[in-house]
């Protein structure tokens, strides 16, 4: 006590004792200034964490975590914790020995008395963030509307856009190439479009074609090819580094990742407007209402957002806030990139270093995110199950008054019974069921019936009912958290698809089975459940995110379920030592509580997840395997620790008046409470402690209803069970389902263990619109809707700079992912925010953009330089000429089984193996661990990042793989069958045949020199024969080899 | 302003220029494309042919990598403290494992010996490896990023703990390009069992796909390099390409990048000369091949042995990067969660008498100096069993050692706890490792970038810092 007067007065009297400053001399200066100053003082090269050590104010202002000596305190200064090793690790290259840290300690203890008052050096801040600045960035200036420039070549343009291109140029004093010849445009424009070869018919009718609009014909006919959307499709795959599987040791494949593959397929098809499509990806699953199929009337919105967790993944990872922190960068990641040309990324340890985003930002996604969760979400619609829905539910009300019916029949001598039962003499069959019941008490209702039946006297009668009465609660509490403050409702709890309706059953609600005589499987009122309309309406229900404790407990039953703990949004439950456990299949149509050992995760967020039709997921497969008669309930959860409680029972018997005064007088209340069931079932008036107590009867085997005994029920059953197996089967695909909107404070320095105390609500960038958003839910709706809103000049420039980039082999902003200062500046600006705003206007057309830019002049030139191009612009950035461009990987595989004629025209469907040469490679499945090296040898992207422009490269393993590989053996084979195939034909018209369809136009005089050369090198080799398939298997071969194959000019 | 455009245009017309003379391969073929120019920082691009920094020591890397990861006490960091507490309850703080099944402390099952002049202690795991102590530079003070096996391994290869950057190999190849005409810059050479991660790991990420590891597997050819005709047929072909593809060129005019290709062709058909070539070792002599263990009684022992053997071959060629991988047979890989004892000789008796040979014949044909060997699993184990007779993962503290190439020979680096366990001095990571391989190839780690998604992208990220006990100054 004394020491600590002596402290205090050492930190308040200003200059410190001397012996402290002897001690802090002596033992703490030489080390702070050994380990602490290269990192935490004005000279140090780069401060790290915003700490200073080398004067006593620094410490005393303290760093990003605050200040970390509080004097006289050793246990409350951070430094000693990050010396121990505890927190921080300090210093990093190792731990110093405990004798200098016990110093630490002591001096602490002894008011940390530090006699510098000056820094070594003028303190360094790092570059100051200054939004504002950053804010005059020209991408983020609003779209400007641009007037046409001038040009003085005045017939030349076709479109707008090429007075740009053109004005550029005349400002050179350049002239803009010729024009292709049409053969080679045709080429271009097909395989820019498909990302296929033109047919020879198709070239034939376009050369042929001497009206005005035969281009115009061309690129309609493209655009409405099926393949257009296949090619376009792929662009967007490479920027939300699409992938099948999660990499790392196992690569567990996702179940139904080509449905959102085939989703872009058609989007692009059917020209989705890009701002649509925009809103779909971030909250496909919240628009209202959504965009439906037209042929197939299925939900298309709620696919779009099953991109998002198309992320890699790993099998009990030791820190699961960690491995969501490095999960949701990459999201953040591809968000960033793909919609908004940001690298947002950038933004997780510290404010952006050069562009206008905030780690506020950053961590505002990261809470949008985190209040979403992952869902496999049915597309059959609401508005197509609508009617289904209806009609269940009416034949429904004919099934429950047969059941009523039964249960009067067999509530109708319950007397009797319960009095024979009591004699131990039953002679019907239901006084037979109700001994059976009454002994085995199976349920707390049953073994409160018992009690009361066999209460003899007041004095028995009247605890009986104290019992009832002290164990009652509301009904109806789902939710019980300990501590206390844990205490959810209903309410709280999110259902998505249709499965779960928004509120507990209502009493006497019950569960039809599928097949067989027993028809009622469980009751399910008061609860949350599915299958109560049948199994095949698909869906789950989600609690709100809580910290975990060292237990968590839920109640549920149902056939073919699932429950599971999602900590930390990982979504591999099930797998990995420590967090298989977490999940649970529930096949019991009695009341079972799942527990889950949480003690590795205390304090960690986490949701419960009940799934109908869950059972059958084999890990990730959540292909909701769909079982006929499955349904799912879940009654009360708790957190840490015992059991969640039951819902009270007993409380059919009227607790609250008196209790009886005899045993006559109990028989009478039970007699007269079980013969009001049917008609209060049948008119739907009963309570829940009513429903409760038929779920008790029913569980417990009293209650028959029997399929074979009533005619009545029979007829009712048999249309229910038949519609029921009419309905769709839940196609399920992966999407996001909202969580209640939860805020992300800001992680210093990008550490998951050091998170700012300061709120960070939910918002747009800072650079563009920061206010906080409103109302409830993750914002994932509020974000969509920012990105499409009329005050965001980078979405439509973004987009339309990557259409351009794709048609013209490099966009205006040559770093196409990046629109910040380390990308490129625009070497056209006029002509992009031309572009964009027409695009905005046009709203949001993709495809009549492509159509404008294709038909233009610009794109009609030929690759052929100009020397002062050449010379000037060997990149080519001022467009004299259309470059030369190598098809990318997918195209350069589809062309080749083109020419064999082995690729099979079909669309969509799940993925097939690379060496299946009947589908194009967008079907091939991408497994991150193994993707198909054909491809990935021609820079098809890898899956793990965003990627809006492939690298191009060329390599001597290319031209191994073209010249020694198996496909393009396999397809000269075939081809040269097919060569051979039709009408004998001189040597030269096959040759022609072939360049037809390999090059779109006819062989030269040269061509067809060299093509008898390589006759001739096969008569050399001894195959004489002009017929002989091995002769034009080495022809095909060859062909296959050439450059002119897989560049188009 | 930085619109690329400009600057490149002197460095093409001189790569093409160098190109006919015979430049290094596969970063010139990826250099001379648009795309991966207008990676490189504006202004800059010009000067950014693959050339090395500074002078370097090591001309080439040979990793051997020891998949599942080496056991640290009972290999290279002796912890005699583990004998006096064997079978007690750790009495220090130990961190989340994957399997969280912790065991008492477990004495290491093998006796240590202080080697040569230097008196490297090592285990007598490696009795051949003793013999060369004196050559090797020992870091006791490795940490890894993850106590996964696929995330410590995508560290050790990449630098970060997913799938999907650019290998050290990659990044070698693209900083240094080839310095054989007609064998690729970076090879594997693999012994059968695959990483943790997968191929992954041997792969280019965002660089140009050139860069990615070949890998080359036991008893099959390299990918597509056996020929499917005859060499005359081959060679007729090849001569009718070049006639049209250079038609092509006639009729298009300018067109670079198919000239690349065209000359890529030209290598591929070098390359599937050379490879077989190299591959063949009939020409060793049969005392060569006795030393590396090609006559051993344990059959993984003569396969390393000609995995090291033709390590040493494609050094003498000029292939940058070769990483070796461990084969299957062993029980397990290094990753010994049960019986540790068994599992540990057997994949110790694998390795130790090829390393050992080839580290004496690099020295012997004057190639050691100029050729660094680095030896690392992802992680150490722990000093606890996991059961009664295994270790589980530790990437808080364990052992690497590197040889020749520049670097320090007969020295210790860093060190654990009287445990092992964690590292108490010098702490490492894999970024330093990365820093000080590149530093020792003659370039600066924090130079050899490539700009993608807005970043100028770095083998080492933002960390990686050069030690002069490792590298001399």
């Amino acid at each position: 006590m004394i020491h600590l007067i002596v402290t205090l007065s050492v930190v308040t009297a200003g200059p410190p004792v001397q012996e402290g400053v002897e001690f802090f001399e002596k033992k703490i200066r030489p080390v702070l200034v050994e380990h602490c100053y290269e990192c935490h003082s004005g000279s140090a090269r780069e401060l790290r964490g915003g700490l200073m050590l080398d004067s006593r104010r620094g410490w005393q202002s303290g760093g990003e975590s605050g200040p970390p000596i509080v004097p006289g305190e050793p246990e409350a200064s951070l430094i000693l914790a990050a010396l121990r090793y505890e927190s921080f690790e300090m210093p990093p290259k190792g731990k110093l020995p405990g004798t200098v840290i016990a110093d630490f300690e002591k001096w602490i203890e002894m008011g940390a008395p530090d006699p510098r008052h000056r820094s070594t050096h003028a303190a360094k801040t790092e570059d100051a963030f200054d939004l504002e600045a950053r804010r005059a960035w020209w991408s983020l200036q609003p779209i400007r509307a641009v007037a046409l420039p001038a040009v003085k070549e005045k017939g030349w343009p076709r479109s707008d856009t090429d007075r740009f291109v053109l004005a550029r140029l005349e400002e050179k004093g350049w002239r803009p190439a010729e024009a292709a010849s049409r053969h080679s445009w045709l080429r271009r424009v097909t395989y820019d479009l498909t990302g296929l070869p033109p047919t020879p018919e198709e070239t034939r009718e376009f050369v042929g074609d001497s009206s005005v609009e035969a281009y115009a014909t061309v690129v309609d006919r493209l655009l409405d090819s099926p393949h257009f959307g296949e090619h376009w499709a792929r662009h967007w795959m490479d920027l939300v580094r699409y992938a099948e599987s999660k990499s790392f040791e196992a690569d567990y494949l996702m179940p139904n990742v080509f449905r959102y593959r085939d989703y872009l397929i058609r989007a692009f098809n059917e020209d989705v407007p890009y701002s649509q499509f925009v809103k779909e990806a971030l909250a496909g699953d919240l628009l209202e209402p959504p965009r439906l199929n037209p042929e197939t009337g299925e939900n298309e919105s709620v696919i779009g957002p099953g991109f998002l967790y198309l992320t890699d993944g790993q099998h009990g990872p030791p820190d699961l806030h960690a491995d969501e922190a490095r999960i949701f960068e990459d999201m953040i990641d591809v968000v960033g990139k793909t919609f908004q040309g940001l690298t947002l990324a950038c933004a997780r340890c510290h404010d952006h270093k050069f562009d206008a985003i905030t780690t506020a930002d950053y961590y505002s996604l990261y809470g949008i995110i985190a209040s979403s969760r992952l869902d496999y979400a049915d597309v059959n619609s609401s508005r197509q199950q609508s009617e289904n829905r209806h009609r269940l539910k009416q034949l429904k009300r004919p099934i429950r008054a047969a059941l009523a019916d039964l249960l009067a029949e067999d509530l109708g001598r319950v007397r009797e019974d319960l009095l024979e039962v009591q004699a131990a003499r039953a002679t019907t069959p239901v006084g037979m069921r109700w001994a059976e019941a009454l002994k085995k008490k199976p349920s707390e209702e049953l073994r409160i019936l018992s009690m009361l039946l066999e209460a003899k006297d007041a004095g028995a009668l009247g605890s009986v009912w104290k019992e009832i009465r002290e164990r009652g609660g509301p009904p109806g509490t789902l939710w019980l958290g300990n501590p206390s403050h844990l205490r959810h409702s209903f309410g709280e709890w999110l259902t998505s698809g249709l499965a779960f309706e928004e509120a507990p059953r209502p009493a006497g609600e019950f569960v039809i089975t599928a097949t067989g005589d027993r028809v009622v499987a469980s009751f399910v009122g008061g609860h949350p459940a599915a299958g109560h309309l049948g199994s095949r309406f698909a869906g789950a229900i989600r609690s709100p995110t809580f910290a975990l404790g060292k237990k968590v407990s839920v109640r549920v039953k149902g056939q073919n379920a699932r429950v599971s703990l999602i900590v930390r949004h990982y979504e591999l439950v099930g797998k990995g030592a420590t967090t298989g456990p977490l999940t649970r299949v529930i096949n019991s149509d009695s009341w079972q509580t799942v527990s889950f050992n949480t003690s590795l995760w205390v304090g960690e967020n986490a949701y419960l997840e009940v799934l109908q039709n869950g059972g059958e997921f084999n890990f990730l497969a959540r292909t909701g395997e769909h079982v006929n008669g499955a349904y799912a309930v879940v009654g009360t959860a708790s957190n840490d620790p015992g059991s969640p409680p039951r819902r009270a029972a007993g409380q059919a018997w009227n607790v609250n008046g008196e209790p009886p005064a005899t045993e006559d007088a109990t028989l009478d209340l039970v007699v007269e409470r079980l013969q009001a069931l049917p008609e209060k079932w049948r008119r739907g008036t009963l309570s829940l402690p009513e429903s409760d107590l038929l779920d008790a009867l029913l569980e417990s085997g009293v209650l028959d209803f029997g399929l074979m005994r009533s005619p009545a029920l029979r007829s009712a059953v048999e249309p229910y069970r038949q519609l029921q197996a009419k309905i769709p089967l839940p196609k399920y695909v992966r999407s996001l389902a909202d969580g209640a909107g939860e805020d992300e404070p800001v992680y210093i320095r990008g550490g998951h263990k050091n998170i700012s105390k300061e709120s960070n609500p939910r918002h747009f960038l800072d650079g563009i619109d920061g206010t906080p958003f409103e109302g409830r839910g993750s914002g994932r709706r509020q974000w969509a809707e920012a990105l499409v809103s009329a005050s965001n000049p980078l979405t439509a420039r973004v987009m339309t700079n990557r259409l351009w980039h794709h048609l013209f082999g490099r966009g205006i902003v040559h770093s196409v992912d990046d629109f910040g200062r380390m990308g490129s500046e625009p070497s056209h600006p006029g002509l992009l925010d031309f572009m964009a705003r027409e695009f905005l206007q046009d709203g949001w057309s993709v495809k009549r953009l492509i159509r404008k830019l294709v038909l233009s002049s610009t794109y009609r030139m030929s690759s052929e330089a100009s020397a002062e191009s050449l010379r000037l612009d060997p990149r080519n950035v001022w467009l004299q000429h259309m470059p030369v461009r190598r098809l990318q990987a997918e195209s350069i595989r589809d062309t080749i089984l083109a020419l064999g004629g082995t690729l099979d025209p079909l669309i969509f469907g799940p993925s097939v193996g690379e060496g299946d040469d009947h589908r194009r490679s967008i079907y091939i499945q991408l497994r991150r661990k193994a993707m198909p090296p054909f491809l990935m040898l021609f820079d098809m992207p890898d899956g793990t990042e965003p990627f809006g422009r492939r690298n191009v490269t060329s390599g001597p393993t290319q031209s191994l793989e073209l010249f020694n590989g198996e496909l393009t053996w396999r397809v000269a084979d075939v081809w040269a069958r097919k060569i051979l195939g039709g009408d004998v034909e001189a040597f030269e018209g096959r040759i022609r045949r072939m360049h037809r369809r390999a090059f779109a136009r006819d062989p030269t005089a040269v061509e067809i020199e060299w093509a008898r050369g390589l006759l001739r090198d096969q008569e050399v080799a001894g195959k004489a024969d002009e017929n002989s398939h091995a002769v034009w298997k080495a022809i095909c071969h060859t062909m296959l080899n050439r450059k002119e194959l897989i560049y188009v000019y | 302003m930085s619109i690329e455009g400009s600057s490149a245009r002197m460095s093409r017309r001189r790569l093409l220029r160098e190109a006919s003379v015979g430049f290094g391969s596969a970063a010139l073929a990826a250099l001379l494309h648009d795309q991966a120019m207008a990676e490189r920082k504006p202004g800059t691009s010009g000067e950014e042919v693959p050339r090395p920094h500074f002078l370097p020591k090591a001309k080439s890397v040979i990793f051997l990598f020891m998949d599942g990861g080496v056991s640290q006490v009972d290999s290279f960091d002796p912890k005699p403290r583990l004998e006096r507490e064997n079978g007690q309850k750790p009495k220090f703080k130990i961190d989340a494992t994957v399997f969280n099944s912790l065991g008492n402390i477990l004495a290491s099952p093998w006796k240590f010996k202080r080697h040569g002049d230097s008196g490297v202690p090592i285990s007598e795991l490696f009795p051949h490896l003793g013999e060369h102590a004196d050559e090797l530079c020992v870091i006791r003070s490795m940490t890894a990023f993850s106590p996964n096996h696929p995330n410590a391994v995508y560290g050790l290869h990449t630098g970060l703990a997913r799938m999907g950057r650019p290998s050290m190999g990659a990044w070698v190849s693209y900083g240094l390009g080839s310095a054989s005409e007609n064998l690729p810059s970076f090879v594997v050479l693999h012994g059968g069992i695959t990483p943790n991660g997968g191929v992954p790991n041997f792969g280019s990420g965002f660089l140009p796909a050139s860069h990615q590891g070949s890998v080359l597997r036991p008893g099959a050819p390299m990918r597509n390099i056996t020929p499917r005709e005859s060499p005359q047929a081959q060679k007729r072909k090849l001569a009718r390409l070049r006639e049209i593809d250079g038609d092509l060129l006639g009729r298009i005019g300018h067109a670079p990048q198919i000239e690349s290709a065209i000359r890529s062709h030209e290598m591929a058909f070098r390359m599937q000369m050379e490879v077989p070539e190299v591959m063949d070792i009939s020409g060793e002599t049969a005392s060569t091949k006795r030393m590396y263990g090609f006559e051993a009684k344990w059959g993984n022992t003569r396969k390393f042995a000609a995995q090291c053997l033709l390590a040493r071959r494609m050094v003498e060629r000029g292939v940058r990067f070769i990483e070796l991988t461990t084969s299957g047979g062993n029980g397990d890989r290094w990753d010994q969660h049960e019986n540790l004892e068994d599992g540990h000789a057997k994949n110790a008796l694998s390795v130790d008498q090829p390393i050992a040979a080839l580290i004496q014949d690099l020295r012997q044909r004057g190639l050691l100096d100029s050729t660094l060997l680095v030896f690392s699993g992802e992680f150490g184990r722990t000093p606890f069993a996991q059961g009664s007779n295994g270790r589980d993962h530790n990437p808080q503290g364990f052992s690497l050692w590197m040889a020749g190439g520049g670097s320090r020979a007969g020295t210790i680096y860093g060190a654990t706890d009287e445990y092992g366990y964690r590292v108490v001095e010098n702490k490492l990571t894999f970024h330093d490792i990365h820093a000080n391989i590149l530093h020792l190839l003659g370039i600066d780690h924090k130079r050899l970038t490539y700009r993608f998604g807005g970043r100028d992208m770095r083998l080492t990220d933002v960390h990686g810092e050069i030690i002069p006990e490792i590298v001399g100054t």
